[in-house]
């Protein structure tokens, strides 16, 4: 029964890794990170080329931090919204992160053309994408999309990006996409 | 007049040690964070300005309260606010959407935060007017 109970952590993270869904990790991880991004932010861009992968490996991948991803659209964005329906849409046939990944790093592209259909049907397969303007048609898409503009709206936040970290009960909302000092901040709540 | 200086003197005062207290009653990560996201200093002196500046500005700030050295310390308030400012208006300017790190966290940088910290500026630069005043006197008397 122990060792039962011991590996339900383990099956939360291999379920939620391999899923590449808008979670990551363990939820009963110590420290839980709230991700806000809008996909045509290019803070937001490097942070997820870079501090992200770093947070993923050093935190998530190793049940210490539970990252929780919210993809807002900011007003002076006009297709972050567009962007953010697709991830979501993604989410759903578990391809969120093949998505997230093209869209950042094609940013300038469709952020000047509003390609994003057209990006991601670069990357993904037909029948994928098939499945994916199925589900943005749906309503459930959109109302996914507003409740991470209303988590936003509840944490005050008008920046991209901003990572809220939750330990103990306390948050910690941040702006700083660079690893130095967050690596060492997020050991320290670990420690505390 | 000497009562509005009084007054701005010690509400000036106030605000360096409440931006303190901000500062040291949580992780200096999260304050060395908040000043690594203006792009401007290498590691090594983030990690030196966010360890240090707060205990500065408790200094100044009850310095400031008690009217202590106040040539000194108000020309200092003025010369660390005028580069808060610049600072702030320089990452405004190019667009960058960040946190102030003025009073701890969750303050991006915008008009009103740019519009209070020219105000404390402006008073800053007063008080250190006034202050060097009587010397400045006392120079012309002499010459």
């Amino acid at each position: 029964m122990r060792k039962f109970l011991r590996s339900i952590p383990v099956l939360f993270l291999a379920t939620t890794v391999l899923l590449g869904g808008k979670f990551e990790g363990v939820p009963t991880a110590p420290v839980k990170i709230d991700l806000y991004t809008d996909f045509q932010c290019p803070g937001c861009r490097e942070l997820h080329m870079g501090t992200l992968q770093f947070i993923k490996n050093d935190f998530v991948k190793t049940g210490k931090a539970y990252l929780t991803y919210h993809d807002i659209a900011l007003p002076q964005h006009p297709y972050a919204r567009t962007a953010a329906l697709y991830a979501l849409a993604a989410q759903q046939i578990g391809k969120y992160d093949e998505v997230a990944d093209i869209l950042f790093a094609r940013q300038r592209e469709w952020g000047n053309n509003g390609k994003v259909d057209a990006t991601i049907a670069e990357k993904l397969s037909p029948a994928d994408m098939t499945k994916i303007r199925a589900l943005i048609a749906d309503q459930k898409i959109a109302a996914q999309f507003e409740a991470d503009q209303s988590a936003a709206l509840k944490e005050n936040l008008t920046q991209t990006p901003t990572i809220v970290f939750h330990h103990k009960l306390k948050r910690y909302p941040v702006t700083d996409g660079d690893y130095t000092f967050m690596k060492r901040f997020i050991t320290e709540l670990l420690t505390k | 007049m000497r009562w509005l200086l009084l007054s701005l003197r010690i509400v000036l005062g106030a605000v360096f040690v409440y931006a303190a207290y901000t500062k040291l009653s949580q992780s200096w990560l999260l304050f060395a964070m908040a000043i690594n996201a203006y792009k401007v200093l290498p590691t090594w002196a983030v990690e030196v300005v966010a360890r240090t500046l707060p205990w500065f500005e408790l200094l100044l700030g009850i310095l400031l309260v008690a009217g202590v050295w106040l040539r000194y310390t108000t020309a200092i308030a003025a010369a660390l606010l005028s580069v808060f400012f610049v600072m702030m208006l320089r990452s405004y300017g190019l667009g960058m959407e960040i946190d102030c790190g003025c009073f701890g966290l969750g303050e991006p940088i915008s008009p009103k935060t740019l519009t209070r910290d020219g105000l404390l500026l402006a008073g800053a630069f007063a008080l250190t007017w006034f202050s060097w005043r009587p010397l400045r006197r006392l120079a012309r008397a002499t010459a």
